[in-house]
């Protein structure tokens, strides 16, 4: 008798998912779930503010003494950067003297919009974050998305009015034109759900541990020159006709709390891509 | 009273979203709240009950995720599967050892069903297979939490057969 029971209670809701399969690929599904999306996703965003210091503290615990000596050697680095970044001040001052004398047009500089993260997909190899602002912010899809630093944290994939999706640069399906920095030998940047590895570059190139890839404007997917991870190890056999080299990224997805979505770069876009953008 | 459950429901999903992602990163070894609570409701409950849980966090999940609401709910099957056939098994054993016991199994199986599910939705059944011993984990700690909560509910009475909720 009980099994007669829960088998009708089991196929009701086997019968309610299938519908609700059915009805998401209708039209009308979309507007319901944005709403819902908007509705909801300020209480998770604001849970996740939370709880994040707290999973932070419990996490890093033991981390302290390392982090405040870490702490200190960035110190110096930063006050090292300073007085590189005020070298390079000057150079471009000089510079952009040496173009206005000879009539050449200045650079624009690129819009950037802040954008809180409030969600991150929880599906197994998603690597997807839901970011707090849409199309009515200037959103477009293929638009990249910058981490701390200025570090490429990924693409745009979907946008709605007041949301859009963003496809971190570890997800599996994506794949980056970059640079080695230093030598400028080109590969592709791939993901490989958590971490990255560099591709298509072949054994014997310049390339060492340490080395910083920045994005190739090839292909139009990426303006040149953004930072999108360092190489932690190389790797390859006798046999092999391209090195193994793997990738991190610079930006850690589990601490972010806002990004920039740089708006003034418009990515050359398959018609498939570009269709995502909701009205 | 159909409100507890969809609450239940509605809580597990909003906190699976916003607190597990923060502790754990890799989505494989994340214990899955709704199979948790789904889990111990059926088990201190009726399992009946369990399925407004699991359709209540399916539509969250759904609302807030790339993948669709549906396909969570089909995630979501296993753990209610589980706990009906288990009370239909052995429909007399209700007693707190019991119930941690049924919880703890459907939970472990339903969080393996969920993540199965959503791997096949999401096209990455294959490298399912090389994050078995995090999925294990992630079954491991589902079933932790379905005894926390059977614990927690132990004061609850549990219904007859008929009574919902």
């Amino acid at each position: 008798m009980a099994g007669n029971r829960s088998a009708v209670w089991f196929s009701g809701l086997l019968a309610t998912a299938l519908l609700l399969l059915a009805a998401s690929a209708l039209p009308p599904a979309r507007p319901i779930e944005e709403q819902a999306r908007a509705l909801l996703s300020p209480v998770v965003g604001g849970l996740g503010d939370v709880a994040r210091p707290a999973a932070n503290l419990i996490l890093h615990a033991d981390e302290l003494d390392q982090l405040s000596s870490e702490n200190a050697s960035l110190r110096l680095e930063v006050e090292r950067l300073e007085r590189d970044l005020a070298t390079l001040r000057e150079n471009q001052t000089a510079q952009e003297a040496t173009a206005a004398l000879f009539g050449g047009a200045r650079q624009t500089p690129d819009e950037a919009l802040v954008a809180r993260v409030l969600v991150r997909d929880t599906v197994p190899r998603q690597t997807v974050l839901l970011i707090g602002r849409g199309a009515n912010d200037g959103v477009l899809v293929g638009q990249p998305v910058l981490g701390p630093g200025g570090t490429l944290l990924g693409t745009i994939t979907r946008v709605e009015n007041s949301h859009a999706w963003l496809r971190l640069i570890t997800d599996e399906d994506a794949a980056v034109a970059v640079l080695v920095q230093s030598s400028r030998t080109p590969g592709a940047l791939v993901g490989t759900g958590a971490d990255l590895n560099l591709e298509l570059v072949e054994r014997g190139a310049d390339v060492a541990v340490g080395d910083i890839l920045v994005t190739s404007a090839l292909g139009g997917r990426y303006p040149a020159g953004l930072v999108a991870g360092r190489i932690t190890s190389v790797d390859s056999a006798p046999q092999d006709l391209f090195e193994t080299i793997a990738v991190e990224p610079l930006s850690d997805p589990r601490r972010l709390e806002q990004v920039l979505v740089l708006t003034s770069f418009h990515p050359v876009l398959s018609a498939s891509t570009g269709s995502e953008v909701s009205p | 009273m159909i409100l507890v459950p969809v609450l239940a429901g509605l809580g597990a999903a909003l906190f699976q979203v916003a607190l597990i992602p923060a502790f754990v990163s890799d989505g494989w070894a994340a214990p899955v709240l709704p199979c948790a609570v789904v889990a111990a409701w059926a088990a201190s409950r009726r399992p009946e009950a369990a399925t407004l849980i699991a359709l209540t966090s399916a539509l969250v999940l759904g609302a807030i995720s790339v993948e669709r609401a549906g396909w969570f709910l089909i995630a979501l099957l296993p753990a209610v599967g589980t706990a009906m056939l288990l009370d239909t098994l052995a429909p007399a054993a209700r007693n707190l050892p019991a119930r941690i016991v049924r919880a703890a199994a459907s939970a472990a199986v339903g969080t393996l069903g969920y993540l199965a599910t959503l791997a096949l939705a999401g096209g990455h059944l294959g490298s399912l297979a090389g994050a078995v011993s995090d999925a294990a984990g992630a079954a491991m700690g589902t079933a932790l939490l379905a005894v926390i909560f059977v614990v927690l509910l132990g004061p609850l009475p549990t219904r007859a057969p008929g009574q919902y909720a």
